[in-house]
């Protein structure tokens, strides 16, 4: 039949509903009217006609709600009449509506918020156009990973690459911003020009910078992150072409970068042009200063970029050089998130495992509550009410509640990322670019639709299934009472099974945390306070001007009161910065095509006990050690043990320089940069010896420490007695303690993410298991009653109902268990200091659910107790 | 003993419903053929019409009527009725022409189908 003419009845139906009924119940009426007249004329008298009149017409509202029933939009209306009904049901109970809305909300808020951080950080990639063309290039040493460029071999590599559309590197460096208010310290880059471009982007305001700007004399130009532009210049557009002071050098504002970008990463304030004819890198042509980005050019796939990058690796190498190496291509994305990747899977699976076992507690909560409807659903039935009707009814709750309950959870993932960006975007930049975005909001539908049909549907059936007649005479439990005691019995096995399987992953996940904290740094960070300053050029432009600060401040910072023991070292543990340089050993020299390296710690007097580093032999440098006297270093036991595992290294000679030092004492292995990771061949020297080019290269950056009998005055006493010295010098106060815990930042962060999706999921297995027990109860009330006539004391009716409780929880916590067995390998990538199978936690886990099951199931097993049998035998 | 037309609502029955739905749907068409009616007086005549085979009951006359309407075949307007009560009158659109030829004709066709059917041995 056509549609278009039936519209106007369509809409005239559903919005002018009075004006419809009325002019039924008009055109009824006038009907019976109509036919009472003839009844009369066939000779009957009014009252006797009419009702006549009536009976033939056989019951006005039945023809009505006939012809209701084809009225078009009749379907619209129906879902609407559900939906208000439904509205009104919930409202009669608002305890249940709003527990099932809640563990919803927790069940789909807590998988929006982790889907949205793993949509943005793993699915979506590094922020760039045509990210998965950007790809870095590393070098592998026998001896180290993850090595960075030297100036001439990205030259080579820039003139001889054919995949690369555009090549280019950076490095980190810090920056004092002079000449603006009070100076300031700023972390930035040193890009070679094209590093915009390989990007794929814009500066926001004025110019990113031109090709020539990479040659010295033309790179005195910056460009300033969003952030630096808000803080320094008030956003004022008339920043272009201003100059302004780094490192006491001048420099000319070309661009601002839009407030999105902070490329490498969040620290990132401003970039500077990295001219690779300047004297920095002519001096040290084979330092590996560069970290290298390139974009692909269009359909070159990530095995050819490595095929083609170990051939052109043996080409872009000078015949002489004979280091044995080898070049490597990583993805941007693998770069920035890669380690990243399983923590943040595991979340997502805990995450995923809350949401169901949110599903199954609502499911349960539904049975219960339909279970207590079946009166009323079987008054429906008996009026008329088909199955598809009822099945809808519940339906149309069902789907009100995963509504309430989606719009919730949403409400709960934005604030969460909120407060987790708050919290923890500082350790964990890629949280900054998390948003919900559309995917998010996609998923969030689809979730809470999915839960929504999953607890709705079961419930549903089994309540219409309900035989009415039983219903209606209040025998229902034989009826429907096995078939929904299995599914509950089901679902809560399921829950207690999947909080099981989290609360390992949490235990073991806390576990590592806890090792990881304990871990021996080798040090004793307590009571340490570190002041970082870094000497200009301008201002400190030889070796002279530095080393005579370096005494000046130390013999300053040395009578502060309560310093104990004070050090300056350039390369602080936790500090995030490191040397890492080659030496020789006099009379070993290193296999051909190696070297030997080790960590280069420059260091004055007393700097081992100030941060509490033992000296296993040997002595510490004395203030004799200086430019004039024979060079001397100190050699950690990870260093010794590996070039004199059997004999004492005190007396050999090593030079990393010109000079050769002799080793005077051994010193512990200490962490400098990861607690979980092993200890690197260090040596220390005394920064008095340092050469004068060493210095004004690598020893511009002094971190004092000292150990304090009071650290709170200290902190306030070193910086000021370093600004006295210098006012111009941007000084940078930490405990060493707040250093290690920045270390340790990221996995803390997960830890208490996993504690509290575990919590949630902990709950929600007790409410199931308080609600089944609490309906086992109720149920067999009446058994309870005979049993307690019967003479059971309090004593055996708990452990009648406890013991229950502990056969539905056990057969889910032994599952659990199974199942966390061959799952948490997954963590194992994560995990640090314990096995996967640690079995302390496999043993703590059960028995502490056991625990919680037991107490869950405690309070219905007392009120089962307090049952009076006269009245329990009186019950249903 | 005249037959019942019941409008048929429930839908587990949908071929009976249908025949039955056509039936009445035709009756009904060929009552308003003639002149507007009242819904008494479509009652009426298809009583009349069909010798009194037929007693349409309001409870399937009045959705049949609403549904009619709906699909444009027939159009409504209050009226004065014989003795000056107001009625509800329908009388056929010129899409309710149409389809009370094409239901005539489909008609004829199964009842010579089925009339042969039957003859034959």
């Amino acid at each position: 039949m056509p549609f278009l003419p039936r519209i106007p009845s369509f809409l005239r139906n559903l919005t002018r509903r009075r004006k419809v009924e009325q002019d039924l119940a008009d055109e009824v009426s006038s009907y019976v009217d109509l036919s009472t007249q003839r009844k009369m004329k066939e000779g009957l008298a009014e009252p006797e006609a009419r009702r006549a009149a009536l009976v033939a017409f056989g019951g006005i509202e039945q023809v009505k709600e006939q012809v209701r029933e084809v009225r078009l939009g009749r379907f619209l209306e129906t879902r609407w009449q559900d939906l208000r009904f439904a509205f009104r049901t919930l409202r009669k109970s608002p305890v249940f509506s709003l527990t099932v809305a809640l563990v919803l909300a927790l069940g789909i808020g807590s998988t929006a918020l982790m889907f949205t951080i793993v949509n943005s950080v793993l699915l979506e990639g590094p922020p760039y156009p045509e990210a998965d063309r950007l790809f870095m290039l590393w070098q592998r040493f026998p001896q180290e990973d993850h090595v960075t460029f030297s100036a001439h071999e990205f030259s080579a590599w820039k003139k001889q690459t054919e995949l690369f559309e555009t090549f280019s590197g950076y490095m980190g460096n810090g920056f004092t911003l002079t000449g603006i208010g009070e100076p300031a310290f700023c972390f930035g880059q040193q890009v070679t020009p094209s590093l915009f471009q390989t990007l794929g982007t814009n500066a926001a305001l004025g110019r990113v910078f031109l090709d020539s700007e990479g040659e010295v004399g033309k790179d005195r130009v910056v460009i300033l992150s969003h952030a630096l532009w808000r803080d320094k210049f008030g956003l004022r557009s008339d920043v272009l072409g201003k100059p302004v002071v780094l490192n006491g050098e001048p420099y000319i504002i070309v661009g601002v970068m839009p407030e999105t970008f902070d490329f490498p990463q969040t620290d990132a304030k401003l970039w500077v042009p990295a001219a690779l004819d300047g004297p920095l890198f002519q001096q040290h042509p084979n330092a590996h200063f560069l970290r290298v980005i390139g974009r692909l050019k269009p359909g070159v796939t990530p095995q050819r970029l490595q095929t083609e990058v170990d051939l052109l690796g043996k080409r872009v190498d000078p015949p002489d050089d004979n280091t044995i190496r080898r070049y490597y291509a990583v993805s941007l994305k693998e770069f920035t998130t890669g380690q990243l990747r399983n923590p943040l899977l595991v979340l997502l699976c805990a995450v995923a495992f809350l949401l169901m076992i949110a599903c199954a507690n609502v499911a349960n909560l539904m049975l219960a509550r339909a279970n207590a409807r079946q009166s009323e659903m079987a008054i429906r039935a008996a009026m008329g009410a088909s199955r598809q009707r009822l099945i809808a009814q519940l339906l149309m709750e069902a789907a009100v509640l995963a509504c309430i309950g989606g719009t919730l959870g949403l409400a709960i993932a934005v604030w969460g990322l909120d407060l987790l960006k708050l919290f923890g975007a500082e350790n964990i930049p890629e949280l900054a670019h998390a948003h919900i975005n559309r995917t998010a909001l996609c998923f969030v539908f689809l979730t809470s639709a999915a839960s929504g049909v999953l607890f709705g549907l079961g419930p549903a059936f089994t309540a219409s299934r309900t035989s009415f007649q039983a219903a209606l005479k209040g025998t229902t439990r034989s009826t429907i009472g096995t078939a929904a005691d299995r599914t509950r019995h089901v679902l809560v096995f399921a829950e207690v099974a999947l909080a099981s399987v989290l609360l390992i992953g949490c235990a073991l996940m806390m576990r590592s945390f806890i090792a990881l904290t304990c871990v021996d740094p080798g040090f004793r960070p307590e009571n340490v306070v570190t002041a970082d300053a870094g000497l200009m050029k301008d201002r400190y432009p030889d070796a002279g001007a530095i080393m005579r600060f370096y005494q000046n401040a130390l013999d300053k910072i040395r009578t502060l009161p309560g310093a104990q023991a004070v050090g300056v070292v350039t390369h602080l543990p936790f500090g995030g910065n490191n040397w890492g340089n080659t030496f020789e050993i006099e009379g070993r020299p290193a296999p051909t095509g190696t070297d030997y390296s080790a960590q280069m710690r420059p260091a004055s007097p007393g700097y081992f006990s100030a941060l509490g580093i033992p000296l296993k032999q040997g002595h510490d440098f004395s203030e004799s050690d200086n430019e004039t006297a024979p060079g001397v270093a100190i050699v950690n036991e990870a260093l010794a043990k590996q070039f004199w595992p059997n004999e004492s290294p005190l007396g050999k000679k090593i030079r990393f320089h010109k000079d050769w030092l002799s080793i005077v004492a051994v010193s512990g292995n200490i962490k400098h940069s990861r607690l979980d990771a092993t200890s690197d061949a260090e040596i220390y020297v005394p920064y008095a010896q340092l050469p004068a080019d060493v210095v004004t290269f690598l020893g511009r950056d002094l971190t004092f420490v000292v150990r304090s009998a009071n650290p709170a005055s200290t902190a306030s006493d070193l910086r000021g007695t370093i600004r006295a010295l210098d006012p111009q010098i941007v000084v940078k106060i930490a405990t060493m303690q707040s250093l290690i815990n920045e270390t340790i930042a990221q996995p803390r962060f997960r830890t208490w993410l996993i504690g509290v999706f575990s919590i949630f999921a902990l709950t929600l297995a007790c409410l199931g298991i308080y609600g089944v027990i609490a309906y086992l109860v109720t149920q067999r009330y009446k058994e309870i009653g005979i049993r307690i006539a019967l003479g059971a004391t309090r004593r055996n009716i708990l452990q009648l109902i406890l013991a229950r409780t502990l056969k539905l929880t056990a057969a889910g916590i032994v599952a659990g268990l199974i199942a966390a067995f061959f799952l948490s390998k997954f963590l194992n990538t994560i995990l640090f200091g314990i096995t996967v199978h640690d079995p302390i936690t496999f043993i703590a886990v059960p028995a502490c659910l056991i625990a919680i099951a037991l107490l869950a199931g405690y309070l219905p097993a007392r009120r089962a107790t307090r049952v009076d049998p006269v009245t329990s035998l009186r019950y249903e | 003993m005249p037959l019942q037309i019941i409008y048929m609502s429930n839908r587990d029955d949908e071929f009976t419903a249908d025949l039955l739905q056509g039936t009445l749907d035709l009756l009904v068409l060929k009552a308003l053929a003639a002149q507007p009616l009242h819904g008494l007086g479509v009652s009426s005549r298809i009583n009349q019409i069909t010798k009194g085979t037929f007693d349409v009951k309001p409870g399937s006359l009045f959705p049949a009527l609403h549904r009619m309407e709906e699909a444009s075949w027939l159009k409504a307007e209050w009226g004065e009725s014989e003795n000056n009560r107001r009625a509800k009158f329908y009388s056929l659109t010129k899409a309710g022409r149409r389809q009370l030829e094409t239901e005539t004709e489909d008609w004829q066709r199964i009842s010579l189908a089925i009339g042969s059917a039957l003859r034959a041995s």
